[in-house]
């Protein structure tokens, strides 16, 4: 299988890539693609911006034309239109085909984990805590655009009914992520006990001044 | 406006031998109000159908409240309280009795006290049409596929109209159709009915048309929340600053 070779960005470049081989876009329906269909990937705003300056540096994307944003019934910002390029096209392809990397854990929740130390457990409990209630809140917010994608599905769209089973994936990431979080919370508890916490207790922050 | 369901700070323990307590719940707060429903997610063994039955006013926790519209559950008398869970609270297993009768009676007996049989037979086969599964009318209970009995006891569940309805993890040993079915149809019956559903679930599948989700786990229950909502996560201190105390 022929191999790809990643930039520090990971396979953003691609994504936006593989977008433009889907339609022209600019770099504002980029970033608003890529929120509907990869929300869970939280891409910032401007990472097309940024992914398209390098595809254009490599000959893989170009500008066709430009056109007004609409903006309060006026007109608004000039923007340009991009497209991939065939070598663009082809670079995608060689992707897509490509089989896909195992990616490196790189969990700083991980790394607090293995570097505290008896007295830090309390605080431990309540990122591990705080981590879960963020994950269970992005679950709930991911079910809200599955139910909208299941609701509107139209079952003639190859798109759309794949764009689900990712959907599908993403949950299943939250829900190991919550699982993991659940198991991890109530180790790290009976560790804190072991080292002397009354049952039952909770921890005490004071704020600095 | 009140919940329609409150738990406030509910605890519970039980005993391990004479010296010993395990605690089942700790400090749990949640409201469910009318029209909403509510998942709790949580592994094997950590406290879900404690909860549920603490919120169905079934079994008395040891410390806390249980508001229902706004009154206690547990300062009413068993009687007023029994009364209750049969016509405004449903309680929904997977399981069910090990029953030979056919579904379609079993989905009526919580009506036969209060109607005609005739009357009674007749809502619960709307009941049974309205969660798709009247072609199981007349098969007995035990010969349901686990699809098809979470379906049912769904219908019995509901088959009183309740304003409160609790899952106890209908869906654990369900495909991601059956699944997703039974998503559904909850989220349609209770945004048609204004009925307030909790759900305790194993999967995140099953928290797929749930409004809120919420993690039980080592008997403590954690909403859902945005990061540094609270502000621990942006709190500069220094090591020494931690201290135990209890609460």
């Amino acid at each position: 299988m022929a191999r790809v070779s990643r930039g520090s960005d990971g396979f953003g470049r691609e994504l936006v890539l593989g977008l433009l081989t889907e339609e022209r876009s600019n770099c504002y329906q980029l970033d608003r693609r890529l929120a509907e269909r990869f929300g869970s990937a939280c891409y910032a705003q401007g990472t097309a911006r940024q992914a398209i300056k390098r595809l254009k540096d490599e000959g893989l994307a170009r500008a066709v034309g430009e056109r007004r944003m609409a903006s309060g019934g006026g007109l608004g910002a000039r923007v340009t239109i991009y497209e991939a390029t065939p070598a663009g096209v082809e670079r995608f392809q060689l992707w897509m085909w490509a089989s896909v990397s195992t990616p490196p854990v790189r969990e700083e929740l991980h790394a607090k984990i293995a570097l505290c130390r008896p007295a830090d457990l309390p605080r431990m409990v309540a990122i591990v805590r705080e981590a879960e209630s963020v994950c269970t809140g992005k679950l709930q917010s991911l079910n809200l655009r599955v139910r909208a994608r299941r609701v509107d599905l139209d079952h003639d769209d190859f798109r759309a009914r794949m764009d689900l089973v990712v959907s599908t994936g993403d949950q299943a990431w939250w829900e190991s992520r919550i699982k993991w979080l659940q198991r991890v919370r109530v180790y790290l508890e009976d560790e804190w006990r072991r080292h002397g916490a009354e049952p039952g207790s909770r921890m005490v922050v004071r704020r600095i001044g | 406006m009140d919940a329609l369901l409150s738990l406030r700070n509910v605890s519970l323990t039980f005993p391990r031998g004479r010296r010993h307590v395990v605690p089942v719940l700790t400090e749990i707060s949640l409201d469910v109000d009318a029209g909403e429903l509510v998942a709790i997610l949580a592994q094997r063994a950590q406290g879900k159908t404690t909860l549920l039955r603490v919120a169905a006013g079934m079994d008395r926790p040891a410390r806390g409240e249980v508001l229902f519209k706004g009154e206690q559950l547990y300062r009413l008398s068993d009687r007023r309280r029994s009364a209750l869970l049969q016509r405004q609270i449903g309680f929904a297993e997977p399981l069910g009795p090990d029953i030979d009768l056919p579904v379609l009676a079993h989905v009526a007996v919580p009506l036969l006290r209060t109607h005609s049989k005739k009357e009674a037979y007749e809502r619960a086969g709307a009941a049974l049409a309205r969660v798709g599964a009247e072609e199981c009318a007349d098969q007995p209970w035990m010969t349901l596929a686990d699809s098809e009995r979470a379906l049912a006891a769904l219908a019995q569940a509901t088959v009183r109209r309740p304003e409160l309805l609790l899952v106890d993890d209908l869906t654990a040993t369900l495909g991601l159709d059956a699944t997703e079915q039974v998503g559904r149809l909850l989220h349609s019956i209770a945004h048609e009915d204004g009925l307030a559903v909790l759900m305790s679930v194993s999967d995140a599948d099953a928290t797929t048309w749930f409004d809120r989700v919420a993690s039980l786990s080592g008997g403590e229950l954690l909403v859902s929340s945005s990061p540094g909502s609270n502000g621990e996560n942006v709190i500069d201190f220094p090591a020494d600053s931690l201290r135990h105390t209890s609460p």
